[in-house]
């Protein structure tokens, strides 16, 4: 019994000592990829933010409104004044943009390019790939 | 073109030897080696025998000299040699002066560099890494604590840079440095102890920070705290010089003192060498302790921002439904195909909305906590109710979002010393006791997060009148998460507990036992009359007397009780604890206790306690002092 009581004492104490280290996600993209996140171009900014946020672009599109909607505004320069043309765009061309559940990140991205074009009013700088 | 070619060759020429021997001796009579705007660039600090000086820095790497992690006046002298020439040095190999910009750039400040006789090289990865992260101030982010995982007990911190333009709303779009420990190669059984003795290996990484909330926020359900800091444009320069420095460095990682919010500090530290924070932490550094630090600052700290977690969210979102809507909320989330169902189509569009969104988001986080390989695609359910929502052209119900968790600094300090009076079985005694962290259940919720107790090294002796001066308990560790069952979102409530407890009795005041246990239950919570909180935690205990007559005993055992918070600074606790001795040598254990908690002020407390176990009890009045 007491080599077992000292087994869960070491355990016990390793549990109590560990303070905020990180559980990575693995959908995140590579681990500890500081140096490749670090020189992401504005389109590899675009497609990874996408990527790594699809789900709440499809809610925030579907609804027109949304802290991920307006950031990837942002991230394709969308002037502050176009972006509630923007928003409105995304939510009427919702089925469009997301045609099924396994629309990916990048088939939305393209069809968003397609769509902005038809819009004169979403001059924007930054063309999606 | 031509300049570029030339610059390795001029390196050598015998000028510039003349000027290398002249900055050194000049560094040496301002003795900017035993500076600390040096010290804090290089992580040095004065080493446990006092006279020896030692970098936390870990990588060789990260230093020019040879003898660089102990001597500040032999890096100084070869750091400036290097500036000469344009060898790729440091963890992302490249020349002196761009490997080690804010070096570079104090020594220039302190020296005035000849720009005839030691040309600036051109950093084009810096200015493109520069450029990209376009930073306008720092935010420093707490994420509270994640039962669920052992390294995140106590919180996390983490440096946020904000870029110029942003608003509240595009902040995803921001930077990130995290401190991380890289635990991939370590064997699960050497985890704790490698924790402990530095056998990890931390890093500075910059991520964006949507990546971090996703992690903290989305997956682990953490409320995050978002505090402005108000450096200097000059400051915040060296502070991201200094980052760009310590890419790729790697520092041995230990648990206790050095990690991520003591190596934050160092950070802030190096951005601004006037402020003295690291070195007020001896022994262990808990991320709340460094947001008070921080908050002490005269004018550091600027606006506070919360960011509440996906659970929060939804837990908020769906106590601000009637019955009527949990229900079918309860529904829709498993059958999509309710939307059709009149029940359901004849509330108000707005109503409506804020349903399908909850379904939606709690869809979304069963799926991300369940997946292995996290971003699992969505399926057609999902799919039918973007569209019923994208069909209601109307925003949903807002509904008020605030943090469970609240801000950190305004609770009680996490160490504590408390005396207290009372009788055991007739006989006076005094006690006094400590406890190194952090929280427990009685205390006033404020600053950590509810329903949860997490409490290491928790000591208290006594002393009986004219009797034995007795351990009344060692707690080495003692994790309860009693978060109440919702329907929507259920997870369990669960105990863990290793310590020595009292095991008094008439015939012996100070007998101890060793008890090990470990529950899974359910916690409730009810209104009337004030908020109570009821919990059962079936689960199985070791307990282990002090003398060999004693024996040990093991078996199911069984914890209730209830919590009863009538005011935020009154708590009231009844619980008892039985456990049933299916593999021991003695019969059946039954301890209870009833507490309260009267907190005076944010650091002080009046705590009652009456205890009883056979052939035995006790009452006692006690002061506790957090500081």
């Amino acid at each position: 019994m007491r080599p077992l009581m000292n087994i869960a004492l070491i355990t016990a104490l390793g549990l109590v000592t560990m303070a905020c280290t990180v559980v990575t996600d693995p959908s995140s993209g590579s681990s500890g990829g500081s140096n490749k996140t670090s020189f992401m171009d504005r389109q590899q900014q675009i497609s990874e933010f996408a990527r790594v946020n699809l789900d709440h672009l499809r809610s925030d599109m579907a609804a027109g409104q949304g802290e991920y909607l307006d950031s990837l505004a942002t991230l394709l320069d969308i002037a502050p004044d176009r972006q509630p043309a923007f928003r409105e765009l995304t939510r009427e061309r919702f089925t469009t943009l997301f045609p099924s559940e396994n629309t990916t990140a990048t088939e939305m991205l393209a069809t968003l390019n397609r769509e902005m074009q038809t819009d004169p009013s979403l001059a924007q700088r930054v063309a999606v790939r | 073109m031509l300049g570029i070619l030339l610059t390795p060759l001029q390196s050598r020429a015998a000028g510039d030897d003349a000027y290398q021997a002249d900055l050194i001796q000049r560094a040496e009579a301002l003795n900017l080696a035993g500076q600390r705007a040096w010290w804090t660039l290089l992580h040095y600090r004065p080493g446990t025998d006092g006279a020896r000086v030692i970098s936390d820095a870990d990588d060789p790497r990260f230093f020019l000299a040879p003898t660089g992690k102990n001597d500040p006046a032999a890096e100084l002298a070869a750091t400036l040699r290097a500036f000469f020439n344009s060898d790729p040095v440091g963890g992302d190999p490249q020349p002196a002066q761009c490997a080690f910009r804010a070096r570079y750039h104090w020594l220039q400040d302190m020296l005035g560099f000849d720009p005839q006789r030691l040309p600036e090289q051109p950093c084009e990865s810096f200015t493109q890494w520069w450029r990209m992260l376009d930073v306008a101030s720092v935010t420093v982010v707490f994420a509270s604590a994640y039962l669920d995982n052992p390294a995140s007990l106590f919180g996390h911190t983490l440096l946020r840079l904000d870029q110029r333009d942003q608003t509240e709303r595009t902040r995803l779009l921001a930077h990130a440095i995290n401190y991380a420990a890289d635990d991939s190669n370590s064997h699960p059984l050497l985890y704790a102890f490698d924790g402990i003795a530095g056998g990890f290996q931390g890093r500075f990484e910059v991520q964006p920070y949507y990546k971090l909330v996703r992690t903290y926020s989305d997956l682990e359900s953490r409320d995050l705290w978002e505090y402005r800091l108000n450096l200097t444009p000059a400051q915040l320069q060296r502070l991201l010089e200094h980052a760009w420095e310590l890419r790729d460095i790697h520092f041995d990682y230990y648990f206790f003192r050095e990690n991520c919010a003591w190596q934050l500090l160092t950070l802030l530290e190096a951005a601004d060498p006037t402020l003295m924070l690291s070195d007020r932490f001896t022994l262990w550094t808990l991320p709340a302790d460094t947001l008070r630090l921080l908050l002490e600052q005269s004018g550091l700290v600027g606006p506070v921002h919360a960011r509440p977690a996906r659970g929060s969210s939804l837990r908020r979102r769906y106590l601000a439904l009637d019955a009527g809507e949990r229900r079918l909320l309860r529904r829709l989330r498993h059958a999509p195909e309710l939307t059709l169902d009149p029940a359901f189509r004849d509330r108000p569009a707005a109503r409506q909305a804020l349903m399908l969104e909850l379904a939606l988001d709690e869809r979304q986080f069963r799926r991300a906590r369940s997946a292995d390989e996290a971003g699992a695609p969505a399926d057609p359910g999902d799919q039918w109710l973007l569209k019923a929502r994208n069909r209601l052209a109307v925003a949903a119900d807002p509904v008020p979002i605030t943090p469970y968790a609240t801000q950190p600094e305004t609770g009680h300090a996490s160490r504590r010393l408390g005396i207290g009076l009372g009788q055991g079985n007739g006989a006076a005694f005094i006690e006094l006791n400590a406890r190194a962290a952090y929280h427990d259940l009685l205390e006033p919720v404020a600053g950590y997060t509810p329903d949860a107790q997490i409490e290491m090294l928790d000591l208290a002796v006594r002393y009986y009148a004219g009797g034995p001066l007795a351990l009344e308990r060692l707690t080495l560790l003692d994790i309860t998460s009693l978060r109440p069952f919702d329907r929507l979102t259920p997870r369990p409530a669960w105990q863990i507990h290793a310590g020595w407890l009292s095991a008094a009795r008439a015939d012996c005041y100070d007998c101890t036992l060793f008890h090990l246990g470990g529950a899974l239950g359910l916690a409730a919570e009810s209104s009337w009359p004030w908020r109570m909180l009821w919990f059962g935690l079936p689960g199985l205990a070791f307990e282990s007397g002090a003398t060999p007559d004693d024996g040990e005993q093991a078996g199911p055992s069984l914890t209730v009780g209830v919590l009863a918070q009538p005011d935020a600074n009154w708590t009231l606790k009844a619980s008892a604890f039985w456990l049933n001795d299916q593999w021991g040598d003695s019969g059946t254990t039954l301890r209870a206790q009833l507490q309260q908690n009267l907190a005076l002020a944010r650091d002080l407390a009046l705590q009652t306690t009456w205890r009883y176990q056979p052939g035995w009890h006790e009452f006692m009045l006690g002061l506790r002092v957090y500081f």
